[in-house]
This record gives structure tokens, sequence and C-alpha cells, in this order.
């Protein structure tokens, strides 16, 4: 598979998360569940920040036939570098007992995993 | 006060009441709930937790489980006893009030009459509603009549005259004076 189509395959994949989180917040809304619906918008700002990150590995390629290796190195980088602050944060709530900031960065923390196991399950597949 | 508004709080979400609905039906694990409601484990623990700090869950061990199960001492309050706990807040208030105002008249009353005209306006105005009961409701005086009665308490009868006036204690008209309601 080629860059272009492996681009558009993983963009594809991120936007389908971000209209079903959508689509899920604006049922939440409805019923007043406004909680989940906090939650639900947390989750939707991880995938967007992974989103944009992905648009800047994609900017890092300098060799295209080595984009795979180049992609995960640079992409799964963001990964390792932006949860630091949510783990240290999580920490940090936990020694004070701050139940619903634990539950947000837990929340954070699980979402980004997500996002980076679903990349890197789409990236296998392409070495097969 | 504070008590009863987290309880409103806790029970302004959905999934919440859901939660208290499943519960009062049998108490049930957290991965139980999630299953019935369609919500994940970590969500229910998150709304559990709300609930059993207002009082309306408990928990306990079972074997393997955690079991939550209604409060019935919370549930069942109604909701004039929650609103009669907001009216003690505001009773205690005025006691409060009561007692600072009482303080002012003693600091300032010796043997029924003003030591002092207080600066401060809130003290004063404590002074001058204590003054003015000298004067029934419904009855007129004319300005040397309203001075005498001053006089019994403080010999600058004109300063707090004016000053019954301007506090709306007093109205003055055409040289008649009445207490207002």
């Amino acid at each position: 598979m080629t860059l272009s189509t492996f681009i558009q395959n993983y963009k594809q994949t991120l936007t389908d998360e971000i209209s079903n989180l959508n689509a899920q917040s604006e049922q939440l809304k409805i019923e007043n569940r406004d909680d989940e619906y906090n939650f639900n918008r947390v989750e939707n700002n991880i995938v967007e920040i992974f989103d944009q990150m992905f648009e800047i590995s994609l900017k890092k390629i300098k060799d295209e036939s080595n984009w795979k290796t180049e992609l995960t190195t640079s992409y799964l980088s963001f990964f390792n570098k932006i949860p630091t602050a949510w783990h240290t944060n999580l920490e940090k709530c936990k020694v004070h007992g701050l139940e619903d900031e634990i539950f947000i960065e837990t929340l954070k923390i699980n979402k980004a995993e997500t996002i980076k196991t679903m990349f890197l399950t789409m990236i296998e597949e392409e070495k097969i | 006060m504070e008590d009863a508004i987290k309880l409103f709080k806790a029970l302004s979400d959905a999934s919440r009441v859901r939660i208290i609905n499943s519960l009062i039906d049998a108490p049930k694990y957290v991965e139980l709930l999630a299953e019935r409601l369609e919500l994940t484990p970590s969500t229910v623990s998150f709304h559990l937790k709300k609930l059993e700090d207002v009082g309306l869950v408990t928990k306990h061990k079972d074997q393997y489980y955690i079991i939550y199960e209604i409060c019935n001492e919370t549930l069942n309050q109604t909701l004039e006893n929650l609103v009669k706990s907001t009216n003690s807040h505001v009773a205690i208030e005025d006691a409060r009030e009561q007692e600072y105002r009482q303080k002012v008249i003693d600091t300032f009353f010796k043997f029924e009459k003003l030591k002092s005209i207080p600066v401060q306006r809130k003290k004063r105005m404590i002074i001058l509603e204590k003054m003015v009961e000298a004067f029934k409701f419904d009855e007129i005086y004319t300005e040397k009549e309203v001075n005498i009665i001053i006089a019994d308490f403080h010999d600058d009868f004109a300063t707090l005259r004016r000053e019954l006036i301007n506090e709306k204690l007093m109205k003055r008209d055409n040289g008649i004076y009445q207490r207002i309601k």
C-alpha cells in the first residue's frame, strides 16, 4: 500500500471516530448525562490532538520509500511525550484524592493508548 | 444547606438516576450495572462514587465483588425535610443578626440613654430603629413632641430627628411627623 492510501485510510479512521464521538455527545446532552458528555468531549480532544500530530509526522517524512519506519518513529514519539504530563497529573491527583481528576486523566491516557494501538495495528497490516 | 445542594447535584444526572432505579430493584456490583445500563464499568464506578459521597448508596464486599445498594434512610427523606434543613441555616443567620443588634444596643445605650451617636451607618441604623419604637404607628406628632421624645435618649435631638427622616423610619409633612410602617 502506498503512503497516500495509508494516509487516506488512517485519516478516515480518525474522522469516523470523531464523528461517532460527536453523535454520542449530542445524545448525551439530550439525555442530561452531563458528566458523560464532558468525558466524551475530553476523548474527542484527544483524538483531535493525535490527528494533528499525525499531520506533523507526515511532514517530517524525508524518504518516502521508507515511510513506514519514519512515520512510525515520528508519530509514536508523540504518544510517548504527550501523555507524560497526564501521568504526572494522575499521580498528583491520586495523592490528593481528587477523584474526578483521576477519572479524567485516566480517560485521556486510555484514549491515547487506544489510538496508538489502532495506528500500530494498521501499520502492521501494511507489512503483511 | 450544602449537603442538600450536593444531593440535588448528584441527582441531576440521568445516568445516576438510572443507577438508583436499578439499585432500588436489587443491590448490584459494578459490572452488572454496566451491562444492564450499557455503560462502561469505569463510568458506572464514577457515578457510584458521586452517589456514595452524598449517602445515597453504600457498598459492602461479598466474596469477590463489591456490592452497591441504596441507602434507604437518605432516599426516603422527603423534599420538605431537605428544604427545612435549608431554612435552619437562615434561622442561624437570623440569630447571629439579632445577637449583633443586641450587642450594638448594649454598647451604645446606658440606662435607656444613648451614650453617643454611632458613626458607622449600620450601627446608627440599629440605634435609630431602637429609638423609633418610642413612637406609635398611626399617631401624628408635632416637631416639638418629636424633639421631647428624642431628647429622652440624647441631647442632639435635631441630628437624630433628621436621621429618622433620612433613614425613612419617620416621615414629615408640613411640620407633622409620623412613624413609617
